[in-house]
């Protein structure tokens, strides 16, 4: 005999739900991708976290992000390994500067503010970590101007992305009412 | 893309210059260089004054000259002039190699640190 017991959830747990299913999905893609760097990635999972986060806050946004490191590193299997690590303080880093953004608040700021200020925070305390963990060599910092030009560009490649997700979800909605 | 944005990432970009910029220095500009030849003592040169110097290897003599701080091979008998190609070296840690002729040309890195890591 199975008892079923219902949980009670509500809309924004489902939304939390399918858009960490699809930053899931994003980040496992793009650990399959093939990268001239290890660790190199454009980061396109953030687009999901970035547009959870204008569209209905950091609380979502955080859970959303926090679900797409934990899933996503047991899926891949680097769960505790030093990849999970950085994984997560990357995620936790550019979190804490969409939320500092966020506060500021300004119409001045776009998605693509976002995204850059997200990325390159993620990238720097990356390093910073992959120093003070893994490689304890002066030399890591050598690379950190190079991986830093591509966060940067990246952040703005998925800018622009969150910009246009923005706009058609809008769309969609003033189509629904 | 809205003003901010822009200002972000001029910001941005800023930040990365000076990164470029000071990473670059880190290995710092080398004091001495050392010519490593088989059979022989390094011979070591300091890079402040200008010189040229003629190293004898197996098929003949490269040479080796200094000039504003910097070192280089001007001249190789070897076949491939790789060790010519590599140009001038300015920064602590690099260096050319002319494997033919085996003569080599270092410039000291005084910290020691490390050709390469993996794990």
């Amino acid at each position: 005999m199975t008892t079923t017991q219902k949980l009670n959830t509500c809309k924004e747990d489902h939304i939390v739900a399918w858009l960490a299913a699809l930053a899931i999905s994003i980040h496992i893609l793009e650990s399959a991708l093939p990268s001239p760097l290890p660790g190199v990635k454009p980061g396109f999972a953030n687009i999901i976290t970035v547009t959870a986060f204008l569209l209905y806050g950091w609380r979502s946004a955080a859970w959303i992000s926090g679900l797409r490191v934990l899933i996503g590193s047991l899926l891949i299997g680097s769960f505790l390994s030093p990849t999970f690590l950085l994984s997560l303080s990357g995620a936790v880093a550019s979190m804490a500067m969409l939320i500092l953004l966020g506060t500021i608040n300004s119409p001045l700021f776009g998605p693509v503010s976002y995204c850059v200020t997200a990325a390159l925070a993620h990238m720097a305390t990356q390093i910073g970590i992959a120093y003070l963990f893994f490689i304890p060599h002066p030399g890591l910092f050598q690379l950190m101007p190079f991986l830093m030009t591509i966060a940067l560009i990246t952040g703005i490649v998925s800018g622009y992305i969150v910009n246009s997700c923005l706009k058609t979800i809008t769309r969609e909605h003033q189509h629904e009412q | 893309m809205r003003k901010g944005d822009k200002f972000i990432i001029i910001l941005a970009i800023i930040l990365i210059g000076y990164l470029y910029n000071i990473t670059g220095f880190y290995h710092g500009i080398a004091q001495e260089a050392r010519i490593i030849t088989p059979g022989q003592k390094d011979i070591i040169i300091p890079l402040t004054r200008n010189a040229s110097f003629t190293v004898e290897g197996p098929l003949g003599n490269s040479i080796i000259v200094v000039e504003n701080g910097k070192a280089r091979f001007t001249r190789s008998p070897c076949r491939g002039q790789q060790c010519v190609r590599s140009g001038w070296l300015e920064r602590n840690g690099t260096f050319a190699a002319c494997l033919p002729n085996r003569v080599s040309l270092f410039l000291n890195d005084p910290e020691q640190t490390y050709d390469t890591i993996n794990f």
